[in-house]
């Protein structure tokens, strides 16, 4: 898919990565879109008869899954932050317009605020629900980035096209670099994945792979810096 | 003299010349195939392995006026001599073969194994002795930088060639940075390549910057072809990187600017549906439909002849050493 603006755009600048100002953030990787089977999504499509038109987002999310937990791994070995941001919303907060605007109204503290048993944070690590596409439409996570002073985010999760970049765009909105995993995140579709490559070259975003970043992580360990 | 599968060819027969595709390639065979990611769904890999179909393409390609190709699949993902030998006997096409190295996730384990001047002698005798029992020959090098920034293996392979190409007098092909070109300051690592290169006693000249036409910067290329290096647009066809009639109004321009000398036209053709067969335009699309595109922003005849006969002649005649 042609997509000029890059063309007319600086590059995207070189991206750091260390312990006290970097982050993993797993966006949406809670049931309603990362449970294949029992899923709201693909409940839901199943139930209309339009599980084919899903079939390129299920597949990549049957695939992003053992490069998740790989990278999990590794960002929890070295002692990096992971973060989890998941679109819903948690009583005494109401859905959002958004929500209530798609029908999306996920309640997270039932079975929508589960995670695939392999991709569940452990204490100490947040989990922020969410009310619009984007990371930072939750302020609590916005309060904590400034607080931290996170300078970089590895990203993860779904929808490539939708929800991940918005929040790439809004991190570039606050001066924080983004780092989209390719083959640890699920488009909705194929079309829509090469939009967004193209969309989030302008400037903004790196792409790394899995088998990438395993390679660059291990000298965060011992207090190093990784220069993307 | 040019080396061909087949034996040296006088650069006065070479014809008209593709200086950058592939005919037989697997990238399945890459030693770290999963440094280019694990999804499958968009991941076509490069592979060609069909003998008779390729014999057609090629044919094709001959009636439509060709008469030579330079194959740039490298050692680690599928590189064969023989195959290659066959094909263009059974063509008619000229075909030159490559010593060097692609990307990372395509480098045969050795290059992590062995020193950069181990390397070099490596490539060395591929270009002066030849490649297995039959001592077919290469005759060009190549370099592939997929990272953002030469460093690392890429690095060290790099510095192999450079090493082959003091002592050989070929020219260096290149592949600047593909899907990371978006990082890198004026659209192409082939800058800081030929930094490199210059630094180790490699002339200008003597490089081939290919893949210009993924991110085009009309002022950088002008800049490098004006340090002698050729300029390859070498991903004619595929559109959705940069329509083909940006890729003509560029040429036009470079030609404008004095850089007729140094401009060389390619298509990478290197997946089944690029070919005749699968829809696509294979090694015809330049005759089928962008020399029209050419004429159309006012480039002459006589100048697309030394863009495709003249200009890959003189980058493929080894310089005295």
């Amino acid at each position: 898919m042609r997509h000029p603006l890059p063309l007319l755009t600086r590059e995207v600048p070189p991206l750091e990565l260390r312990l006290g100002d970097s982050c993993l953030l797993l966006q949406d990787l809670h049931a309603p879109f990362a449970d294949p089977e029992q899923g709201w999504l693909a409940r839901r499509a199943r139930a209309k008869v339009l599980g084919a038109e899903f079939s390129e987002y299920f597949r990549a999310v049957r695939e992003l899954a053992p490069n998740v937990v790989k990278l999990l791994a590794a960002a929890r070995g070295a002692g990096l932050t992971v973060l989890y941001s998941c679109f819903g919303f948690r009583p005494p907060v109401s859905p959002s317009p958004l929500q209530a605007a798609l029908g999306w109204e996920w309640d997270l503290s039932g079975p929508e605020g589960r995670f695939p048993p392999a991709l569940e944070p452990v204490a100490g690590e947040g989990v922020y629900p969410r009310p619009g596409w984007g990371a930072l439409s939750e302020p609590g996570l916005a309060r904590f980035l400034q607080e931290r002073s996170i300078r970089s985010v590895v990203l993860v999760g779904t929808l490539l096209d939708f929800g991940l970049r918005h929040s790439c765009w809004q991190l570039a909105d606050q001066g924080v670099g983004s780092l989209v995993v390719s083959d640890a995140v699920a488009p909705l579709t194929l079309a829509g994945e090469a939009c967004t490559h193209g969309n989030l070259a302008c400037g903004l975003t790196k792409f790394r792979t899995t088998a990438e970043l395993l390679d660059l992580l291990p000298p965060l360990a011992v207090g190093g810096v990784v220069r993307i | 003299m040019i080396q061909s599968v087949l034996g040296p060819v006088r650069p006065a027969e070479l014809g008209v010349c593709l200086p950058h595709e592939h005919i037989w390639c697997d990238q399945l065979l890459a030693p770290r195939r999963e440094l280019l990611g694990t999804r499958t769904g968009s991941g076509v890999f490069m592979q060609l392995l069909d003998f008779e179909a390729m014999v057609a393409e090629l044919g094709a390609f001959r009636e439509a006026g060709g008469g030579a190709v330079v194959e740039v699949t490298c050692d680690g993902w599928g590189r064969d001599l023989e195959v290659l030998a066959r094909l263009s006997e059974a063509s008619g096409v000229h075909i030159v073969a490559t010593a060097g190295f692609y990307i990372e996730p395509c480098m045969p384990a050795y290059v992590a194994e062995l020193s950069a001047e181990q390397l070099g002698d490596r490539l060395t005798r591929e270009l002066l002795e030849g490649v297995g029992p039959a001592r077919r020959r290469c005759g060009v090098l190549k370099s592939a930088i997929h990272r953002a920034r030469v460093e690392g293996l890429e690095r060290k392979a790099l510095l192999a060639v450079a090493a082959a190409q003091r002592r050989t007098g070929v020219a260096i092909t290149t592949h600047t940075t593909g899907r990371r070109r978006q990082e890198v300051k004026g659209g192409t690592v082939g800058v800081e390549q030929l930094e490199i290169l210059k630094e180790e006693g490699v002339p200008a000249s003597r490089l081939i910057v290919g893949h210009v036409d993924e991110r085009p910067d009309v002022d950088i290329l002008t800049g490098l072809a004006a340090q002698g290096c050729f300029i390859q647009f070498d991903v004619i066809g595929k559109e959705h990187w940069l329509l083909d009639q940006t890729r003509a109004e560029l040429i036009g321009e470079l030609i404008r600017r004095g850089q007729l000398e140094q401009l060389l036209l390619s298509h990478d053709v290197n997946r089944e549906h690029e070919l005749l067969r699968g829809g696509g335009g294979g090694y015809c699309h330049i005759f089928t439909s962008f020399l029209g595109r050419l004429e159309g922003v006012g480039v002459t005849p006589e100048e697309i002849r030394t863009m495709m006969v003249s200009n890959p002649a003189r980058a493929l005649t080894p310089a005295p050493v």
